[in-house]
């Protein structure tokens, strides 16, 4: 089933005077039998989506369509969802059988197929036999599976998780992550999750719609938006990146003595993300430059013209550590002063101070603080957007 | 040192709890001693002679003390579920709805509790004698109920808001319209408190004696109106045998609400975990 909001906007509040929106006219819409997460940090209105999209919450205005049919009217029990809450939420009073066929019972389906549906399901999730257990004796694990469970039980016409993971160890994160893909192909059910952590996002979404302060900030496959995020706070959300405040003056960025392409930014305040992996300093910088790449800023302005990479030609970046940089692919970006080193396994990370703020690089080896050395950068990897 | 120190905390607190408990059962064990009791003068430590006077006026021909205790259970266990299912669901309301007036509302389910029940039991009489309920069975029950309500609603709003609505919640989104998530999920959860918002009630009932006097006007009997002339005239054999039996009652009561219902509805449930 293909779901779609549009326009949705509201605002919660007690009182009408501390009223505050929560969602402005959010639009995007999950294709269906795809798996779209809606990406955000804490604050930004993912789950009030989701809660509007189950019937929980009512939206001040704006449509929620399933297959091009409206649902406002419907209450959230008619809407035939699957729903994980971050909070697991099993009953506590029934078993682990009777949880899972819950939403079955709920639909008048009989006692024998009901619970032949849940252990199989249980089989599954890989938990064959917890059927007459008590849901508090599960770990948090195995709870969360129960919960996925029940909420693909009654084959629903869509599923939506509310950050299912994040109450997980990280070592078991994986491990769910890649049983709710399986889970979701097999079933073909569409799928919508809420995540703060970007990396999710890439890993399990067909697409990503990323809110920012109740808007759709950018809507796109993974691949586009990690190498073309559409603001300053998606570029910055896959970690391991420095973010610099700064001045753009013909399309290049300046701070202090480092400088940056920023093709087609117009002149003024800036903000930049540069990412650890596509930056190099002191020897490697060095090496890079040496070995003809352009440089930006320094000589002419169509060397950093010649830098830039139009929309659609930079393949989708594998930033990582350790990734090897091409030389031709860095272009001298001015030089900047050792602050300190810090160990990071794979490699160092030397931090280097532009005007008091922090561009941190990684090193092979400790740099000298106090020295003061070349970087580069390769512009896949360095986003500047207008402050 | 440390091992020695904390050797003597135990045994302070051990002193504090036999003192507590002496607090308690030395007046009972009293009541009990003098239901059997012929003479007591006063320098003796224990009574001079003893007698079953207590208990043939009690259970001797012709007295009808076993009809006046069940009758005093059964109007109590009316009681107690009348409260109960009134007190949640005006929990209920008052804790999920957001409606004009709902403080008000609030405020006259705990006004009991601030009103003396001498003052507010004329007032319920003079209600009650209009609409045809003094003197009447019924009429006792519902007196007793609102005395009760004020507890009973505040323990299943406390109840109400720890539950929360997460699992009403998800119960919604497994298909559940709106009266079978109360059913299958709510009520479940909040079984625990209405035990003891019901044993609450009951007790309140069950020792109630200026309202059954007021509203019953002497028609309906319970134990505490039987028991509370020979409390008054002196007679503390019979008073003490009184209290015997209704404490007995109360007793068994309790434990049935307690242990037994309680050890079949969920135990101990974790609301804030799966």
């Amino acid at each position: 089933m293909k779901v779609e909001v549009r326009d949705l906007t509201l605002a919660l509040g007690e009182r009408k005077r501390d009223r505050r929106a929560v969602l402005r006219e959010v639009s995007f819409s999950v294709p269906d039998g795809a798996f779209v997460s809606l990406l955000g940090e804490s604050g930004a209105g993912k789950s009030t989506v989701l809660k509007v999209i189950a019937g929980i919450l009512l939206q001040d205005s704006g449509a929620v369509l399933f297959d091009g049919r409206c649902v406002d009217g419907l209450p959230p029990h008619r809407r035939d969802l699957g729903f994980v809450f971050q909070d697991v939420r099993l009953f506590p009073h029934m078993t682990v059988a009777e949880n899972v066929a819950y939403p079955l019972r709920m639909r008048g389906v009989g006692r024998r197929e009901r619970t032949a549906r849940a252990a199989e399901l249980l089989e599954r999730v890989q938990l064959p036999g917890f059927g007459p257990r008590e849901p508090r004796t599960l770990s948090g694990g195995q709870a969360q599976r129960v919960a996925l469970a029940r909420a693909l039980a009654a084959r629903p016409a869509a599923l939506l998780m509310d950050e299912p993971f994040s109450g997980l160890d990280e070592s078991l994160r994986d491990d769910m992550r890649s049983l709710v893909l399986r889970l979701q192909r097999e079933e073909g059910c569409t799928t919508l999750m809420v995540t703060h952590d970007a990396s999710e996002a890439l890993m399990m979404s067909d697409r990503v719609v990323a809110l920012d302060g109740g808007a759709v900030a950018q809507a796109a496959p993974p691949e586009e938006l990690f190498a073309r995020p559409a603001t300053a706070k998606i570029a910055a959300c896959f970690g391991d990146c420095s973010v610099l405040e700064g001045q753009v003056r013909q399309g290049i960025f300046h701070l202090a003595e480092v400088r940056l392409p920023a093709p087609g930014v117009p002149d003024g305040a800036a903000r930049a993300v540069v990412r650890h992996g596509r930056c190099a300093a002191a020897e490697d910088a060095r090496r890079a430059v040496a070995g003809g790449a352009a440089a930006v800023g320094i000589g002419s302005v169509d060397a950093a013209g010649e830098c830039q990479a139009g929309p659609g030609a930079i393949p989708p970046a594998l930033a990582g550590e350790g990734a090897p940089l091409g030389a031709d692919a860095l272009v001298a970006a001015g030089k900047a002063m050792v602050r300190c080193n810090v160990y990071a396994g794979a490699t160092y990370l030397a931090r280097l101070d532009c005007a008091g703020q922090t561009l941190t690089v990684p090193v092979p080896a400790p740099l000298t603080p106090g020295e003061t050395v070349p970087v580069a950068v390769a512009p896949d990897g360095c986003f500047v957007f207008p402050a | 040192m440390s091992a020695r120190r904390r050797g003597g905390a135990r045994w302070a607190a051990r002193a504090l709890v036999a003192l507590q408990g002496l607090c308690v059962l030395a007046p009972l064990a009293v009541v009990v001693l003098w239901s059997v009791t012929a003479s007591w003068p006063w320098p003796a430590l224990l009574p001079e002679s003893w007698s079953a006077r207590g208990i043939e006026e009690l259970f001797g021909p012709g007295r009808d003390t076993g009809s006046v205790l069940a009758g005093s259970i059964a109007l109590a266990l009316a009681c107690a579920l009348l409260t109960t299912v009134v007190a949640t669901l005006a929990a209920r309301a008052l804790s999920r709805y957001r409606f004009r007036g709902r403080e008000a509302v609030r405020f006259a389910v705990l006004l009991p509790f601030l009103i003396p029940s001498t003052v507010f039991a004329m007032g319920v009489q003079v209600a009650f004698l209009r609409a045809g309920l003094a003197g009447t069975a019924a009429g006792v029950v519902l007196a007793h109920a609102i005395v009760a309500l004020p507890y009973a609603a505040l323990i299943m709003m406390d109840a109400l808001d720890a539950v929360g609505t997460r699992l009403e919640e998800q119960a919604r989104l497994c298909g559940a319209g709106a009266v079978r998530t109360w059913i299958h999920v709510t009520v479940p959860l909040l079984l625990p408190a209405m035990l003891s918002a019901a044993s609450m009630a009951y007790i309140m009932s069950f020792s109630q004696y200026f309202i059954t006097l007021l509203i019953g006007a002497g028609k309906v009997k319970t134990l505490a109106l039987v028991m509370f002339p020979y409390l008054s005239s002196g007679d503390r054999t019979i008073a003490s045998a009184y209290g015997v039996v209704f404490l007995g009652a109360t007793l068994l009561v309790f434990f049935l609400f307690e242990v037994l219902l309680r050890k079949r509805t969920a135990q101990e449930i974790d609301y804030f975990e799966g």
